[in-house]
């Protein structure tokens, strides 16, 4: 596992859920693209090459995987950070969270996310979910200049 | 005549005049003298009093193109002897000349005559040109005028002196008026200050009558104007009264709105809380429910070649569980946004709403023979998403509870019984209900029936209740077992919602 292949960084602090995910994540071999923060300010730290992360050579993720709530540093937080960075703002953000609320989607677009996607309780639907998301953002998409490159 | 239209303020105070009342309308002109007699008359026509009117030389024809001309039917009047237009030969002068004592005779009399033909009262007025060109006997008219004050107190009858003020010369107008109690001048009838009773009029010393006169006006005067002060002044106090108990109540007002209004704060403060509650509580079960129900699977699919059938069916009913508690946090977390979401109201073609309900709810019924009856339901007014989801909720529910029925039967219409409210009913042939258990339907995961028989989270009557209450509306239920359900809900009338 080298990192310059990690092209998602999935913002989660539940490690059900993270493991949940990259299940889903599996079905199109993106597991090893898969980067993890357990909270915002790892995630932040990922992204402006702090701390743990100094080291970090590659570009930027082509998507963030970004749970709302979170120990230390919040989603939203995360994400207005990431808007307001010279460097970052470009990078395709999708919330994805178990919060149906209208104000959480609304704040989330207000923000400038890309893309909201309420977790499904039910087992296949959010392998699918998760799936669908790792197919189109790390594979369909293009990733916009600076972003890791695809294999 | 038509009363209401022709009613003017002084035919309004001419209606204000009746029996024993002696009164004079002094004029100047022809409309001022028609416009104080006729209606005198025509009210004492109205009224069944006997009218007599007594005419000048040659004016009988005048005054009954006058009388006509306002609308009284002359011929039927004088036909029914409710009206009799005489003149001065037959009444006044009817000796050849003139005697106060005849004419009170006459008076009493004619009072007398009318009341036994089943008049309730005389009423008389009397043109007086003619006294102008003189009569034998009239030196004692002014007497006649006087006396008659004491003759009318003592008869039901009432009396209307007519006297052309161009043509009378003033000293004549002067007894007039000081022998009139009321005057009638230029369309105002009036109370006479100036009145002199027989007694004092009669007397001989007239420079005394004259103290006397002055004396009592200046009383009267400032008695009148004293009572004037003192309604000013009475009035002043009760204006100021007034203004301070409303005053008083602004504040009491102010006051229970502030306390009001706190309470709402409170109320608000505990709603809001709870209903964060609800939310998190709801939300925070969702996610270790994704985890039984996702491990779960995957041990499913993993293990799945090792387990014993018994072990198969163990995480079958796991997954079950997990499913089920998954509608019902999403049903809970669904009621809790009904009191969070603002209401956006509308008018609401409920016909065309149900319309849409049956055929949304299509999947469920195929393959089901069931019979719609949709009557014509009304227009009313409310949020179109919250309402839809209550007839959704009752149609579904009447397409589920009638699934044991060979041929189900349900009727939608509206009840009209009650003019400020719009109810629509939903009725089945389905399984119904005990109907002691009637009040226990509409609560959150309540449940009459088994889930092995009927499935569902126990908590779509309680939205329908829910958004109904926010609507303003009521909601309730009539049914028996195995015999149907019928489902009302009543809202408030467009017209008389203040929201």
């Amino acid at each position: 596992m080298t990192s310059d292949v990690k092209r998602i960084l999935l913002v989660e602090d539940d490690p059900k859920d993270v493991e949940l995910t990259l299940t889903g994540l599996a079905e199109y071999n993106l597991v090893n693209e898969v980067v993890v923060a357990r909270d915002g300010e790892e995630a932040l730290d990922f992204l402006h090459r702090r701390g743990n992360y100094e080291k970090r050579t590659n570009g930027n993720p082509a998507v963030i995987l970004l749970d709302l709530k979170l120990p230390k540093v919040n989603g939203f937080e995360v994400l207005q950070q990431v808007r307001a960075d010279e460097n970052l703002k470009m990078i395709p953000v999708v919330v994805l969270t178990s919060s149906h609320e209208e104000r959480d989607l609304v704040q989330s677009y207000k923000l400038g996310v890309n893309a909201y996607v309420v977790k499904p309780v039910d087992f296949h639907q959010f392998v699918n979910a998760v799936k669908e998301l790792g197919a189109f953002w790390a594979v369909i998409n293009e990733a916009p200049p600076g972003s890791v490159k695809k294999r | 005549m038509n009363p209401a239209a022709q009613r003017t303020p002084l035919i309004a105070a001419l209606e204000q005049l009746g029996p024993h009342d002696h009164f004079c309308s002094i004029y100047e002109n022809r409309e001022e003298h028609y416009g104080v007699a006729i209606p005198f008359m025509q009210i004492g026509l109205d009224r069944g009093e006997k009218c007599i009117y007594i005419a000048d030389d040659g004016t009988v024809g005048e005054v009954r193109q006058a009388m006509q001309s306002e609308g009284i039917d002359v011929e039927r009047a004088t036909a029914s002897k409710a009206l009799v237009l005489a003149t001065k030969e037959q009444a006044y002068l009817r000796h050849g000349s003139f005697n106060p004592d005849w004419m009170f005779t006459f008076w009493k009399e004619a009072t007398e005559s009318a009341m036994s033909e089943g008049f309730s009262a005389l009423r008389a007025t009397g043109e007086t040109e003619w006294v102008v060109r003189g009569a034998r006997g009239l030196e004692r008219w002014m007497e006649y005028e006087s006396r008659l004050n004491h003759s009318l107190a003592e008869n039901n009858c009432s009396a209307l002196c007519q006297y052309n003020r161009r043509l009378f010369p003033p000293e004549l107008i002067l007894d007039v008026i000081r022998t009139h109690p009321v005057v009638v001048y230029r369309g105002t009838v009036c109370r006479n200050l100036y009145y002199v009773p027989p007694d004092e009029f009669l007397g001989t010393n007239e420079a005394e009558r004259e103290v006397e006169r002055l004396l009592t006006n200046i009383q009267e005067r400032e008695d009148v104007e004293h009572a004037l002060r003192e309604q000013l002044s009475e009035r002043k106090r009760a204006e100021e009264a007034l203004r301070r108990s409303r005053d008083e109540l602004d504040i009491k007002v102010k006051e229970r709105t502030a306390k009001l209004r706190e309470i709402n704060d409170d109320l608000q403060s505990v709603n809001k809380e709870l209903e964060a509650f609800a939310y998190s509580v709801s939300h925070d079960l969702r996610a270790p429910l994704r985890h039984i129900a996702g491990f779960t699977e995957l041990l499913q699919k993993d293990a799945e070649p090792i387990l014993d059938q018994k072990s198969r069916l163990h995480i079958t009913k796991i997954l079950e569980s997990a499913d089920r508690m998954g509608s019902l946090v999403d049903d809970l977390l669904a009621f809790s946004r009904i009191g969070r979401v603002e209401t956006q109201k509308a008018t609401i073609n409920l016909e065309s709403l149900v319309r849409d309900v049956i055929a949304e709810i299509a999947p469920d019924t195929q393959g089901r023979s069931i019979v719609w009856r949709i009557g014509t339901l009304p227009i009313c007014y409310g949020d179109p998403s919250l309402l839809g989801l209550v007839f959704t909720n009752l149609i579904s529910n009447a397409v589920k509870f009638t699934r044991a029925r060979p041929q189900a039967e349900i009727e939608i219409d509206s009840l009209n019984h009650r003019p400020n409210e719009v109810v629509v009913f939903v009725k089945d042939n389905g399984i119904g209900f005990d109907t002691k258990y009637k009040d226990k339907l509409f609560g959150v995961f309540q449940r009459l029936h088994s889930k092995d028989a009927f499935e569902g989270t126990g908590i779509g009557l309680a939205t329908v209740q829910r958004i109904v209450h926010r609507h303003g509306g009521r909601v309730w239920a009539e049914g028996s077992i195995e015999n149907g359900a019928t489902f009302c809900v009543a809202l408030p009338n467009p017209g008389d919602i203040h929201a």
